[in-house]
């Protein structure tokens, strides 16, 4: 088990990031799943510069099971939400390294996301500021977590069916 | 087809069912704006969002601007326009301002409306112009019930307990479990759009026969067994509504006047240690005593309706609250509550809650919520008028309730249409 390690260079974190994305966009979400670590939290906060999950409201507030609980959802058969899929692409940009802990192996990286969203006769965007840490888990990189600010967060949505 | 500016009321909503018009045509809309909306008692905020002398919150009722605004220990209810020209005076969502300046020409107005001074005096104080024009306008009706602050844009119509009362027993058990008899707002509220006629929520809440076939991915998502392991409240959530399908065939529902109901208990808890049960019982019974505490807490009261804006949940201190936007849209805004006193865990846990039922991102909501786009394109289908609530019609009802009823009874829905066509054949007293 490593103690240090060196920070992951910039092209490899944002292949990581693009690869994330193109998972989503093409329905991989079981694989999508697999970059998670089993401690992970995928937070969509609803307050602007929210400060925490437990205490206050969240559009999205998963730990590793729930996330789960979500992806097993998207996929059934049955969903009504997505009866009529939803069909994507993950814009990731402005990819910045923020900080890295060379104790716990982790990174984190800002980057501006937009989400275009065409499904049954209308198209949204999703637009808001992601931040991912990462962990170098032996030669590959996970999400211990990914927080998205989304712009609109306290705004009456439609329904989020897609992952962000 | 309706025929502006004349709706026949009792031809659009019979005793089982209702015309599709009431849902697709803006002319009833517009009326039900103005007869149900612009006279029944709404719910404008919680006391407190506005905790010192001078907070305010800008909200809409209906579509009307207005502000909560605390004035000397006492809530007002102003609306939010500058007498002057028309401009909101308070220009944010939420602040502090004692007195309240208008942004246009800075006009200057006490808590409770009263103008006081402005800049321009010619043409305004010197010219025996009737100074009362010059205050901000109260909402004629204002309520502060134990901390939620109601109010009618009519002051002619029904008196808040006559209209009300039947339902202050579900407010008042959710302040009744705070063991100081205090609520708060936890931070944040969830926001997210029905996008269908605002009828079409409120006959969908408390619809047993819908969740095996509309929640059925997010009941089987939710099912032990599928994955490896489950935190509390995935299992809490879905296991609950997976088994609500069952139990609510036997719970029972009762109606009352002006639309209101309740839908009695399921089998969902809000979990929290042991501990900290201990501590809350030990202080909710300090407060009511072992008796009353207990009758308290079984209050079986699980999703009250209070007609036409607002779905409760007392048990998990969840309420939504509908704002009709146009005749197919409507804001839903959920407001969860903190039980002062209580310990932390049951905050965590009605946030959780919250979070897994009412997100827009919610599995649970979003297959609701698309349902109501579904219905509100399959009623432009001219293949039939009739929207269908017979179920359990055999049971007794009154043309304005009370009654109770079972299982998969539409019994809710023919509630609401009676106090529908009572506002509706009602002209409107005040001219709005």
């Amino acid at each position: 088990m490593q103690n240090t390690s060196l920070p992951v260079d910039i092209r490899s974190i944002e292949a990581f990031l693009f690869r994330e994305a193109a998972l989503l966009d093409e329905k991989r979400f079981d694989e999508w799943l697999t970059l998670f670590t089993h401690d992970c939290h995928y937070w969509v906060p609803l307050s602007a510069a929210q400060k925490n999950s437990r205490d206050e409201l969240s559009i999205i507030d998963d730990d590793h099971d729930m996330l789960k609980v979500r992806i097993h959802w998207l996929s059934h058969p049955k969903n009504h939400a997505q009866a009529i899929p939803s069909r994507t692409v993950h814009y990731v940009s402005n990819i910045l390294l923020l900080d890295h802990d060379p104790d716990q192996g982790e990174q984190r990286v800002s980057s501006a996301l937009q989400v275009a969203e065409y499904r049954d006769g209308s198209q949204v965007l999703h637009a808001g500021r992601c931040t991912h840490v990462l962990r170098s888990v032996g030669h590959k990189l996970k999400i211990v977590s990914k927080r998205i600010d989304l712009v609109n967060s306290e705004s009456f949505l439609g329904h989020l069916s897609i992952p962000l | 087809m309706s025929n502006p500016p004349s709706i026949d009321i009792e031809r659009l909503a019979r005793e089982d069912r209702v015309h599709r018009d009431v849902y697709i045509d803006d002319a009833v809309f517009k009326l039900e704006m103005k007869r149900i909306f612009y006279r029944a008692w709404l719910f404008v905020g919680h006391e407190s969002q506005v905790p010192d002398d001078g907070c305010y919150i800008s909200t809409l009722l209906a579509d009307q601007p207005v502000i909560m605004v605390r004035h000397n220990d006492a809530i007002r209810v102003l609306f939010n326009r500058c007498p002057h020209r028309g401009a909101r005076v308070c220009e944010a969502n939420s602040g502090k301002a004692k007195p309240m300046r208008c942004p246009y020409h800075g006009w200057v107005f006490d808590t409770d409306g009263r103008f006081i001074n402005s800049a321009l005096h010619e043409g305004y104080r010197n010219n025996g112009k009737d100074s009362a024009d010059l205050n901000m306008v109260n909402v004629p009706r204002v309520v502060n019930h134990r901390g939620f602050v109601f109010a009618s844009l009519d002051e002619n119509g029904p008196a808040f307990e006559q209209a009300l009362g039947s339902m202050l027993p579900a407010i008042d058990n959710l302040v009744d479990r705070s063991p100081t008899g205090e609520l708060e707002l936890v931070p944040g509220i969830h926001r997210h759009i029905c996008p269908g006629n605002w009828k079409l929520q409120l006959e969908n809440i408390q619809d047993a026969a819908h969740p095996p076939f509309i929640h059925a991915a997010s009941n089987e998502a939710g099912t032990k067994g599928r994955l490896d392991e489950f935190s509390m409240r995935a299992e809490d959530v879905m296991y609950g509504n997976r088994n609500a399908g069952d139990s609510l065939k036997e719970s029972g529902l009762g109606v009352f006047p002006y639309g209101h109901s309740y839908l009695s208990s399921i089998p969902i808890r809000l979990k929290v240690t042991p501990e900290a049960e201990r501590v809350y019982l030990e202080s909710l019974e300090r407060r009511h005593g072992r008796k009353q505490a207990a009758s308290i807490l079984a209050e079986s009261r699980h999703f009250s309706i209070i007609y036409p804006q607002i779905m409760l949940q007392s048990h998990f201190r969840t309420m939504k609250v509908l704002r009709p936007v146009s005749v197919d849209k409507t804001e839903i805004s959920v407001y969860v509550f903190r039980l002062k006193g209580a310990p932390n865990d049951y905050d965590h846990v009605a946030v959780q809650f919250a979070n897994a039922t009412n997100s827009p991102a919610s599995i649970i909501l979003q297959d609701d919520l698309v349902t109501f786009a579904n219905i509100q394109q399959g009623l432009l289908a001219s293949a039939g008028d009739w929207v269908l609530f017979a179920n359990g019609r055999n049971e007794k009802t009154d043309a304005m309730g009370p009654a109770t009823g079972k299982g998969f009874t539409e019994l809710p829905m023919r509630n609401q249409y009676a106090a529908w066509r009572h506002y509706m054949s009602l002209d409107t007293g005040s001219g709005k």
